[in-house]
């Protein structure tokens, strides 16, 4: 049996134990033995579910009523370059519903409570996903943030790790290091979400383009000139050059991945 | 009611926030209540532990009132009346735990009705400390959902002792605070905020592919370095 390489959508699912595919992903991590998890996992966590929570939170915060709470967070980080109206809408009543709860507590403490909720859901999402059982941490990037989540004194924001959901604005990346030792991968990569070489769904889509537009950078800038603005946008390519042999990449998310780990060589597994 | 979801593992070098502090409480505090009682705040259970290797925990530190005067001193405003009122709590939870030994649910229920009330009310003064807070409603929620008949000793205990330890750390930092959240969950303590999960279910949603939109990169650049 191959060991396991998890992508992010496996590690949010291993860190959300009331989520539909809690149990399947832990089954997949026991079943597919060495499993391995690169730090870049917990890079994309934290900027994208992790800072989606917090920003939230946030919003909701800075909102004097209950409506301007909803239209902040309809403009929030979890309709980043999305405009899917059934989503604003499923937001737009679950949060009219969480601020309207009736009982004993003031619309303060209603406020208060919702905010509470989200800042543990936030929380115990980064650190439930950090450990894992039977899970190795791998790849190390020195310019990802580490550390637990913390409310500014202050304000009472939700905060990241050392006040960051992003990497370090000092270092290099890290990721375009460990991409650039494989460089006839990335190549392969490259190659393979050439819009000719692609499937109807994925040639038109953003992410998809994005990521070849990041790839072609690291090709052409080298590690110690990447961009580091395209670091997100290695996304799927990332686990796929970067997935060791002996391993297959585990996501939920094959339709990304089929065609990188077909040119790549590399297996897939679903939980 | 929440199912148990795992045992904890004990070896030192994995001791959680809660047991951390069990055991490390050196001073006999009491601490008053509504009525005029005196509720012991130490008990056995703060013992210095001792680990399975045999040395006993060297960590020791005051008890919250002597680290925290100013939250715990009459006359310092709202954090005093929480406190007040998690002492409350922690002495129902103790007397529910008495009552279930004896088979007595009907006063298990009356108490955990009391820990609701206690609970609910400590929350509108907890804002001096959010993560606070967020334990303290958690319980609020757990209790009322709890139904008393189906209510085990390991609950009452957990409960008794997560609320000893809000009381001793009313500064507790957010990370610990969620450690102590879990610790409830695991034992089937479900104070889940239910609005709140479809929120959160709502904002991963995504109309193509859920678990691509929780991953997917923002537009928005991050500085070159």
């Amino acid at each position: 049996m191959a060991g396991s390489f998890l992508d992010t959508t496996v590690v949010v699912d291993l860190g959300t134990p009331s989520s539909p595919g809690h149990t399947k992903a832990i089954s997949l991590v026991s079943a597919n033995q060495p499993s391995l998890v690169a730090e870049y996992a917990y890079r994309e966590l934290l900027a994208g579910p992790v800072q989606i929570l917090c920003d939230a939170h946030n919003r909701v915060l800075a909102a004097p009523s209950p409506a301007e709470a909803i239209a902040s967070v309809l403009k929030g980080a979890a309709f980043a370059g999305r405009t899917s109206t059934a989503k604003a809408h499923a937001v737009a009543t679950a949060l009219h519903a969480a601020l309207s709860a009736t009982g004993t507590f003031s619309a303060n403490d209603v406020r208060r409570d919702v905010l509470q909720s989200l800042m543990h859901r936030a929380t115990r999402l980064w650190h439930r996903a950090q450990a894992p059982q039977g899970v190795t941490r791998t790849q190390t990037l020195a310019c990802a943030s580490r550390g637990p989540l913390a409310v500014d004194p202050s304000t009472k924001a939700l905060r990241g790790p050392g006040n960051e959901f992003n990497c370090s604005r000092v270092q290099r990346c890290s990721a375009a290091r460990h991409m650039a030792q494989h460089a006839a991968d990335v190549t392969k990569a490259v190659d393979a979400l050439h819009p000719s070489k692609l499937s109807d769904g994925l040639k038109g889509k953003q992410e998809t383009t994005s990521r070849r537009k990041a790839l072609k950078e690291l090709q052409q800038a080298g590690p110690e000139s990447f961009n580091k603005r395209y670091c997100r946008a290695l996304g799927d390519a990332y686990f796929a050059v970067m997935c060791p042999p002996g391993h297959a990449v585990a996501t939920t998310n094959t339709s990304d991945f089929d065609p990188l780990c077909a040119a790549l060589g590399k297996s897939i597994i679903t939980p | 009611m929440r199912k148990p979801t795992g045992s904890r593992t004990d070896s030192p070098e994995q001791l959680s926030f809660s047991e951390l502090l069990v055991g490390v409480s050196e001073t006999q505090a009491s601490a008053p209540a509504e009525d005029g009682r005196s509720i012991a705040v130490t008990s056995k259970i703060d013992a210095p532990r001792v680990h399975s290797d045999g040395h006993a925990a060297s960590r020791r530190r005051p008890h919250g009132s002597v680290l925290y005067p100013h939250l715990f001193a009459e006359g310092s405003g709202s954090s005093a009346v929480a406190l007040k009122l998690l002492s409350q709590a922690m002495a129902d939870a103790e007397s529910a735990a008495e009552a279930y030994s004896s088979g007595d649910l009907l006063a298990v229920s009356a108490r955990l009705g009391q820990i609701a009330a206690a609970t609910s009310a400590a929350h509108a003064k907890t804002e001096f400390n959010e993560a606070l807070g967020m334990v303290v409603s958690h319980i609020r929620r757990a209790v009322l959902r709890a139904d008393a008949a189906s209510v085990n000793l390991d609950q009452l205990h957990t409960l008794s002792r997560t609320l000893r330890m809000l009381f001793e750390t009313p500064t507790i930092p957010l990370d610990n605070a969620g450690e102590l959240i879990d610790e409830l969950d695991a034992v089937g303590w479900d104070g889940d905020h239910s609005e709140v999960e479809a929120l959160v279910a709502a904002l991963f949603s995504s109309d193509a592919n859920q678990s691509e939109a929780s991953v997917s990169p923002a537009p928005a650049a991050e500085p070159q370095s």
